[in-house]
């Protein structure tokens, strides 16, 4: 407490100022007059006597002065002082005060807006109870080198059985269904999940009930429980929905539950669905090779991850034993349900954070920098003030609160970038990143920004204010009457400065390079086909009005061949039109793959036979798309459920099983039945291209028909037009099928590569301003140090120096601090590409075109920067330079 | 050097005006003319000094301000000794008397 009185008394002091002041004239006028009183008892004249006691006191406002210090007014006083001495500094010198504001805008701004992103999306939990317990299990297969699989629904009832790290598991099919019969028909995100899955996720229904025990087993009831979006869109958010019928794939269902919000939209773009339906497990369930459902676990308190994962794998290791055909190779992992959602993304937020804080910190050496000039300008208005008796800290603060306020005005213009950038964010969808729906600039937000902005001003304040502090002050007094060169010392510490600049601009455009060429790479890439003017659609025909022929497998089924006909033939015949086809896959994401043999070898051992993607396509599928054809022949209207059954592979599966053979001829076994290769295809690429061709197996879709397919449509104009026409033609064919997934396949491929495109944007962008405040820092060196330098340029000029030999020497100075701004910088780049490799494609970190391209610009940029003032400086008219000072 | 020197006339004025305030409460004027008189004359305090001294103390919290009215019925400010202040007075007293002890041991001092 003691320790605090003082310090209280000091603000009381601040407070009651003008008492303060008061007090303080009354107490000197008494004494003087009490003085002034007994001089004349001592026989003074009265002038003789105020004037003797005036003398004694000495001077008033001297006395006043230190006693105010004594009070602690005076830092208050002088705090407003340096305040309003600094604005009007800084409105002073619009030209600097412009170019620091903007550069902290944008760098606080950039760093505010990242920081807002991140913290949505990395740093705020779950909306669950205990989301660190949430977890995703996940099968493996080492054979095929393949994570994340889906498990078997017979692998979960043993995982569940055994396992005794988890408080519950439950499997989860995603498994879409149809809606009719509530306006337009509409296809919802569905998911079968068994009994645990919400009590799990630990949300409850808003309104009604979760599904009951007995609603598991296999019966006559149909409940269905539906997320907030499908209740709001499709009931108009009535609560009398519960009860309510739904039809769904044609079959009646009864609404028994609404979830909440959360349970739909915190997990996008993970899990999408909207409607849940009991699993109930049907005989296709319970085939140990299928594998269809998703597993979510939460961990029972205290349980590690580690010991989890421990433990499933031993698990597996049962399972492989026990079923060796199904399981060999197969083991299970485990990932955080946040993890699993953040995905790449926590990445691309790491690489993009770096990038801004590097820009922030160019800016904030260049903002030093610029101070730094400013300060050897000033150098005799310091000295002036020193020698007035203003302290060395005096004088520091002053600079510091300059630099203060440069920082609170660059930190609210800031925030107002940091709102729309975050906008921008926002609006980039869940695909690129996740749990951006409710984002805002929040109170954690805007106590990130003013520790950025203290950490700024302290940073580019702190390094010119020291600089010139200790300089003696007799030595600022003698140059800044005469300004013949620049103060050695604060001359280094710029040019310190301008290396660290140049080194960070060239981190950053080393990243920005490597991250634009794989980009550009990825772009480059032939996906083999013709995307552009391409239009696919998805339909899912509803089981109850087109029932599975009983036959497996399906060979021949008129309801939907007849179907796919009349769609594929009127698609064509629209106006700009030249070609539709069905398949089962669109070519942006492909899909299932099944095991493939060849007929007449060997048949491999158990657990190691080959996959391939499988594609029912039609005899348009090739001309539509506009994939060559290598070899043989393509599919015809003939190749139906009637004549032998064919396929054709494409060239990945023939390097994988014909290296050096002709398959055409030669047969394979798909879903255990035997058909001949009559052609080869050339390869189609996945969309987002990282990963390679995949063998395929495409199968006439006559003979091998399914409930569900994409429409392709080609046309010579623009594919984006064509859409409320085949909406309409599907509609008309039948009304109750929903169309979804509608997309051109331009913009398709396009949107898998927004991630990257974005990373590699921001990047750019980021090294571009680098760039632009590196040169600007070394221009803003030169020129100071040419002009400061004029009368001496002049001088020499005139006793015969040529102009080449003073460029030389002024350039071969600055540049000699660029190249070693270069040489530290490709050390950092060094370091920042391991950083980058995972999001690179086809780029080694250490690329060295875009090494040698960055350092080619940058030594240019240099030059130029460089060059400017001084040829400036050396066309002077030496009279006229000497004239100057 | 400068600075050493500073600390001990501070000290020394700072001691001098709480022991004159000590002796009852007393405005600015009377303290300098008490210390006058007891010292008879020989200790001057610099009036210019006296009353950042006595805003000094008052902040530490030594002596207390509050107005009065004084013998020729004048309002002034008279200061009042806190109990902080006694115990430092104390404190200070002791180390003075044991410092100025050990001078004049020094300075008497005859070779043995």
């Amino acid at each position: 407490m003691a320790l605090f009185m003082p310090l209280v008394r000091r603000l009381g002091g601040l407070l009651g100022r003008k008492r303060v002041e008061q007090e303080m004239d009354e107490e000197m006028r008494f004494h003087l007059e009490m003085q002034t009183e007994e001089n004349i008892r001592s026989g003074m004249t009265v002038e003789e006597a105020r004037r003797a006691a005036a003398k004694a006191f000495g001077a008033v406002t001297k006395v006043k002065e230190a006693c105010r210090e004594q009070k602690g007014l005076p830092t208050a006083e002088s705090i407003v002082q340096d305040l309003k001495y600094g604005m009007r500094k800084l409105v002073g010198m619009p030209l600097f005060t412009g170019a620091a504001l903007l550069t902290l805008a944008l760098g606080i701004g950039a760093n505010t807006a990242v920081f807002t992103v991140m913290d949505a999306v990395l740093l705020r939990p779950l909306p669950f109870p205990d989301p660190d317990r949430l977890v995703l299990v996940w099968e493996n297969d080492v054979l095929r080198n393949s994570e994340m699989e889906t498990a078997s629904f017979p692998d979960f009832l043993d995982i569940q059985q055994q396992a005794s790290s988890f408080e519950a598991l439950a499997a989860y099919e995603r498994n879409n269904r149809t809606l009719t019969g509530r306006g337009e028909p509409e296809r919802l995100a569905a998911a079968r999940v068994t009994a645990d899955y919400f009590r799990l996720m630990g949300t409850r229904p808003i309104l009604g009930r979760s599904f009951l025990p007995q609603e598991f087993t296999a019966g006559q009831q149909a409940p269905v429980i539906v997320g907030y979006g499908v209740w709001q869109r499709k009931f108009g958010g009535d609560p009398a929905a519960i009860g309510a019928p739904m039809i769904l794939d044609g079959i009646h269902h009864t609404v028994v539950g609404i979830m909440p919000r959360e349970l739909s939209e915190a997990l996008v773009p993970f899990q999408t669905e909207e409607l849940w339906l009991p699993l109930v497990p049907g005989h296709d369930d319970l085939i140990r090779g299928r594998h269809n459902v998703r597993l979510y676990g939460r961990l029972k308190p205290g349980v590690e991850p580690k010991a989890a994962r421990t433990e499933l794998s031993e698990i597996m290791k049962r399972l492989e034993k026990a079923y060796p055909d199904d399981n060999k190779g197969r083991g299970a992992h485990l990932v955080s349900l946040d993890d699993q959602l953040v995905g790449e993304s926590r990445h691309t937020l790491h690489v993009l954070q770096a990038a801004v804080g590097l820009v922030l910190l160019i800016g904030c050496l260049n903002l030093a920098n610029l101070l730094m000039a400013r300060l050897s300008a000033r150098r005799g208005e310091i000295a002036v003030r020193t020698a007035l008796g203003a302290g060395r800290f005096r004088v520091v603060r002053q600079l510091l609160t300059e630099t203060l306020l440069l920082s609170v005005w660059g930190g609210l213009l800031g925030l107002v970038v940091a709102f729309v950038v975050v906008r921008g964010f926002a609006a980039l969808g869940p695909e690129i990143l996740p749990r951006l729906a409710g984002i805002q600039v929040d109170a954690r937000v805007v106590a990130f920004l003013t520790l950025v902005l203290l950490g700024t001003a302290a940073l580019f304040g702190m390094i010119p204010a020291l600089a010139v502090s200790g300089e003696p002050v007799h030595e600022a007094v003698k140059t800044s009457g005469r300004n013949l060169t620049e103060n050695r010392r604060n001359r280094i510490v710029r040019e310190i400065l301008v290396a660290g600049q140049v080194a960070l601009a060239l981190v950053l455009l080393v990243s920005a390079g490597l991250l634009l060429k794989s980009f550009w790479r990825l772009t480059a890439t032939n996906p083999g086909y013709e995307p552009r003017g391409l239009l696919q659609v998805t339909l899912e025909l509803p089981q109850g009005r087109y029932p599975y022929p009983k036959t497996w497998p399906i060979i021949g089924w008129p309801a939907v061949t007849n179907l796919t006909d009349r769609v594929v033939g009127e698609a064509g015949r629209l106006p700009g039109v030249s070609s539709a086809s069905i398949s089962l896959h669109d070519p942006l994401t492909g899909g299932w793959t099944t095991r493939v043999t060849v007929v007449g070898r060997p048949a491999p051992p158990p657990g190691e036979q080959d996959e391939a993607e499988f594609s029912p396509v039609d005899q348009e599928y090739f001309r539509t798309l506009r994939v060559p054809l290598k070899k043989g022949r393509q599919f015809t209207e003939m190749d139906d459920a009637k004549h032998p059954l064919v396929a054709i592979v494409n060239e990945a599966f023939l390097r994988r099983h014909f290296p050096d053979e002709d398959p055409v001829g030669r047969s394979i076994n798909v879903f255990g039945v035997p058909r001949q290769i009559i052609g080869v295809s050339g390869d189609v690429r996945l969309a987002g291209f990282t990963d390679p061709p995949r063998p395929v197996v495409y199968l006439p879709f006559r003979q091998n028909p399914m409930a569900r397919f994409s429409v392709l449509v080609r046309t010579e104009g623009d594919a984006t037009q064509l859409v409320p026409a085949v909406r309409k033609l599907i509609n008309s064919i039948d009304r109750d099928l929903a169309v979804y997934n509608v997309t051109t396949l331009d913009q398709g491929l396009d949107d898998s590569l927004a991630a990257r495109r974005l990373t590699a944007v921001v990047v750019a962008g980021m090294a571009g301003i680098a760039l632009f405040l590196a040169a600007l820092g070394i221009y803003g060196v030169i020129s100071y140090s040419v002009s400061q330098r004029t009368s001496e340029i002049g001088i020499r000029i005139a006793v015969g120096a040529r102009g080449f030999d003073i460029v030389r020497r002024e350039v071969s100075v600055m540049m000699m601090r660029v190249l070693a701004g270069l040489l530290l910088g490709c050390a950092g780049a060094l370091v920042s590409g391991r950083f980058l490799s995972s999001l690179l494609h086809d780029v080694s970190p250490t690329d060295p075109a875009v090494f040698s391209l960055v350092l080619i610009m940058l030594v240019l940029v240099g030059l130029a920067a460089c060059f400017l003032p001084v040829m400036r400086a050396i066309r002077l008219d030496p009279v006229a330079a000497l004239r100057q000072e | 050097m400068t600075k050493a020197k500073t600390d001990l006339l501070q000290g020394t004025l700072d001691m001098l005006i709480l022991k004159a305030v000590a002796l009852g409460p007393m405005h600015g004027y009377g303290i300098l003319k008490r210390i006058e008189r007891v010292s008879e004359d020989v200790l001057r305090v610099e009036q210019g000094s006296l009353y950042p001294a006595l805003y000094r103390l008052e902040v530490q919290g030594l002596i207390a301000a509050e107005s009065g009215i004084s013998e020729n019925n004048r309002k002034a400010r008279y200061y009042e000794i806190t109990e902080v202040g006694k115990k430092h007075l104390e404190s200070e007293t002791k180390r003075w008397v044991s410092l100025s002890e050990a001078v004049n041991r020094v300075l008497g001092a005859t070779e043995a």
